[in-house]
């Protein structure tokens, strides 16, 4: 038995030490074509059962009022735009993004449908050219960071993950970091005491992107203030803000990849 | 017995795309604790090769620590009675812990506590369903 057991503790190791080094990527890709139809397969079923799925309705209502979220950030961002160009001080390139539409074909969360999934699983990966530090948006709400990809799947981290860090702002202009958490929370933390925050504000992404053109867009809507947080005697205040998606509802998203 | 151990765990496995429970690990771990055999190695090895592709991981993290935490069972088991609920609930508390905090998800205290009663639950069934002349 402790023989048996060494053998697989030793594949074990070289299979993880391989990997880690990206000599595995063929094998890897073969063994996923087999695998990947699962989830796809269980999942889909699993977001039909009656109480997990939402009613046509409800789901309406809740396009339409992203729809016009989505407007108020354009309106926004085509006055600051104006208001710079008549200042003839900044001129704003309008960077064209490619949207990967991708099935989510595994959210495992604590209790399925309830909790906010950890992180969501695609059915797109390298083969689809998608690379770590590829936001995932829905509309123009932003669900996560892809955090790993295979050759036909991929991780995404979502926004209420402990692994998310990333500069924000409000609408009125306050200047935070917004960071996942335990418990399914998004806290916009570091915003100095002498800027506004109200309940309600809606809090976008500030842009993370590097060199390449690679990483978070700027003006991406990551929530909604929904208490503050503001003591005198600390050095900056902060804000619990909430997703105005539903993550466990999820089907679809998108991949905001390089355009070619 | 075969086909039924076969189904289970890809039964298991299709359920860790909804569900961040280690129901794979703890089910091996009963599996160890009751039957005590050398082919549950060989399905720890490939259930965490098979995970390791479906939840996008590096390849052979999860079997490593599947089969790791059994040889640590094995290796008490030689010095303490191992086939009592107590045992059971300890040491699938522990194990899902230390799975939870390494895949990095939420609820950690909480989802352990739950895999832990699940445990107890899978090892009285085990126990009851197992072959008569087993020890």
């Amino acid at each position: 038995m402790v023989f048996t057991f060494f053998i697989f503790l030793v594949l074990s190791i070289i299979i993880l030490v391989l990997s880690v080094f990206g000599k595995l990527v063929l094998p890897q890709s073969f063994l996923e074509k087999g695998v990947a139809f699962l989830p796809k397969t269980f999942f889909g079923l699993f977001q039909r059962i009656p109480f997990i799925s939402e009613s046509e309705q409800l789901k309406k209502l809740k396009q339409e009022n992203l729809s016009y979220i989505s407007s108020l950030v354009d309106q926004e961002r085509l006055k600051k735009e104006n208001a710079a160009l008549l200042s003839q001080f900044q001129q704003q390139d309008i960077q064209t993004l490619s949207l990967l539409p991708s099935k989510i074909v595994g959210a495992p969360g604590f209790i399925p449908g309830v909790t906010t999934p950890a992180n969501f699983i695609l059915d797109k990966g390298a083969k689809d050219n998608v690379e770590v530090g590829d936001s995932v948006v829905v509309k123009n709400n932003l669900i996560g960071k892809v955090s790993k990809v295979s050759s036909r799947l991929s991780k995404v981290d979502v926004i209420t993950n402990s692994s998310i860090v990333l500069s924000a702002k409000t609408i009125s202009g306050a200047i935070g970091v917004v960071k996942g958490g335990a418990s399914d929370k998004i806290t916009l933390d570091n915003v100095l005491p002498s800027q506004n925050l109200k309940i309600d504000e809606l809090v976008l992404t500030k842009g993370d992107v590097d060199i390449a053109g690679s990483g978070i867009p700027a003006d991406l809507v990551i929530g909604k203030i929904q208490s503050i947080e503001k003591v005198p005697t600390n050095i900056f205040q902060r804000a619990e803000v909430k997703s105005l998606i539903n993550l466990t509802k999820l089907s679809i998203v998108f991949i905001v990849i390089l355009p070619e | 017995m075969w086909f039924i151990l076969v189904l289970i765990f890809f039964f298991l496995s299709v359920l860790e795309a909804i569900t961040t429970l280690p129901l794979v690990f703890i089910l091996l771990l009963c599996l160890y604790i009751v039957f005590e055999r050398t082919w549950i190695f060989t399905i720890a090895f490939f259930t965490g090769l098979f995970l390791d592709l479906y939840l996008v991981r590096t390849l052979g993290q999860t079997s490593l620590y599947f089969l790791v935490f059994l040889i640590v069972i094995l290796l008490y088991e030689r010095k303490f009675e191992i086939k009592t609920k107590p045992f059971v609930f300890f040491v699938s508390f522990l194990g899902s812990l230390g799975y939870l905090l390494i895949f990095r998800y939420d609820y950690i205290f909480w989802q352990a506590v739950a895999s832990a009663i699940i445990a107890v639950l899978i090892f009285q069934f085990l126990i009851r369903s197992r072959p008569v002349g087993m020890k």
